[in-house]
């Protein structure tokens, strides 16, 4: 289960670099692309906000791996955690 | 252009190479030219398909163009641009003198001073893998977003043969890429901007799928990738337009034009792209509306999609 005040603050980025209505349901497992119909520019908004939001850098090599909501909060949580270590 | 004739091109200056390498540059160059302006005026079939271009181009965009006059330039500025750089390989700076003719230089060098990167704005007017070459050739730290072309010098071929986070072969870019591969080329793209690099990616390529935009151009509209817009946008560098035309005596010339800069919202705003990337063909077309003879690609664009209309009835 991803930290929750992390997961809404992705799930809210995303929102507004998508601009999802507020109705759209957003969970964990919801796929960025084919849930949550984000192409792959807003792919590249969404990773650079995070980027610059949680003061991670995400390496391109990673985005494959990035499918859904849950993926990328994990992701952000990992790369948070081994930049503070 | 026909299959037939793109083919007898290639095949003509594969067999020649060789021997144009023995020749100064320029000479070499005019050579080729005139291998163009011998099919035109030998070969029916191609003077009338380059005249029809000329005539429908003329009329789509109003221009008094001399079909007559532009066609032979036309043909020979063909098969120059399908010797794309080879003819420069292994040359020595001072036999590369007086090929290239340089314009606008301090607006390159304006924008990438302190070490900033610049986007170059490049396009397929001209010859252009041939201004890429007097890039490199310069020493800026360059690279290149896109498709990767084929049949390149040497120089070139080493350029992209560059590996590493910020090289040159993970910058290429494929139509049959999925969103997340197109966002990780976009996301090492921005990374190389942020690095000092320049890096040259084209505002006038057709694209189907996002990143794009519908823009007209020629006459027409399109959907063309917007990708250059999402990178000047979200890294803020300076934008350099640049061109290379052919010139007749073999040489080229080289344009740099006014740097500028897109607001970070043109990212994220669907018409604030569509806006840019209008704008971005609207600079290539008053190239093609000054120069017919160096719209080398434009002209033959598959006549299914690219075949001039009224602007009334471009969707």
């Amino acid at each position: 289960m991803p930290d929750p005040q992390l997961f809404d603050a992705v799930c809210g980025l995303i929102r507004s670099v998508v601009k999802l209505d507020a109705e759209v349901p957003m969970t964990p497992d919801s796929t960025l692309v084919d849930d949550l119909g984000v192409d792959s520019l807003d792919l590249v908004s969404v990773f650079l906000e995070v980027q610059d939001a949680f003061g991670v850098v995400i390496d391109e090599e990673d985005l494959t791996g990035i499918v859904s909501v849950g993926d990328l909060v994990a992701y952000v949580a990992e790369r948070r955690a081994s930049q503070a270590a | 252009m026909g299959r037939r004739g793109l083919n007898t091109r290639k095949g003509i200056l594969r067999a020649t190479l060789p021997v144009l390498r023995r020749l100064p540059p320029r000479a070499a160059l005019r050579a080729v030219g005139e291998f163009g302006r011998w099919e035109y005026r030998l070969v029916p079939s191609t003077r009338n398909r380059i005249l029809e271009a000329i005539r429908q181009h003329a009329e789509a965009l109003g221009e008094p163009w001399d079909p007559s006059a532009v066609g032979p330039e036309l043909a020979a500025n063909l098969i120059r641009s399908r010797a794309r750089d080879l003819l420069l390989d292994g040359r020595t700076d001072a036999e590369l003198e007086g090929v290239f003719r340089i314009e606008g230089r301090e607006h390159l060098d304006g924008a990438t001073a302190g070490g900033r990167g610049a986007l170059l704005l490049a396009n397929h007017f001209g010859a252009h893998l041939v201004g890429a070459y007097w890039i490199i050739r310069h020493g800026y730290p360059w690279r290149m977003f896109g498709e990767r072309p084929r049949h390149i010098s040497r120089l070139m071929a080493e350029q992209f043969a560059l590996d590493g986070p910020l090289g040159q072969a993970r910058l290429f870019v494929s139509r049959k890429a999925n969103p997340a591969e197109a966002a990780g080329a976009i996301l090492r793209a921005a990374r190389v901007l942020r690095a000092g690099i320049v890096l040259s990616i084209a505002s006038d390529v057709r694209w189907p799928t996002p990143p794009n935009a519908t823009a007209e151009f020629l006459g027409r509209s399109y959907a063309f990738s917007s990708t250059w817009v999402t990178l000047a946008a979200h890294a803020g560098v300076p934008v350099v337009p640049m061109y290379c035309s052919i010139e007749p005596m073999g040489t080229y010339r080289v344009d740099f034009e006014p740097a500028f800069t897109l607001p970070t919202a043109a990212a994220r705003d669907d018409r604030l792209a569509a806006h840019w990337v209008q704008h971005g063909l609207r600079l290539v077309e008053n190239r093609v509306r000054r120069d017919p003879a160096n719209s080398i690609d434009y002209f033959f664009w598959e006549e299914d999609e690219a075949g001039p209309r009224n602007r009334a009835m471009a969707g």
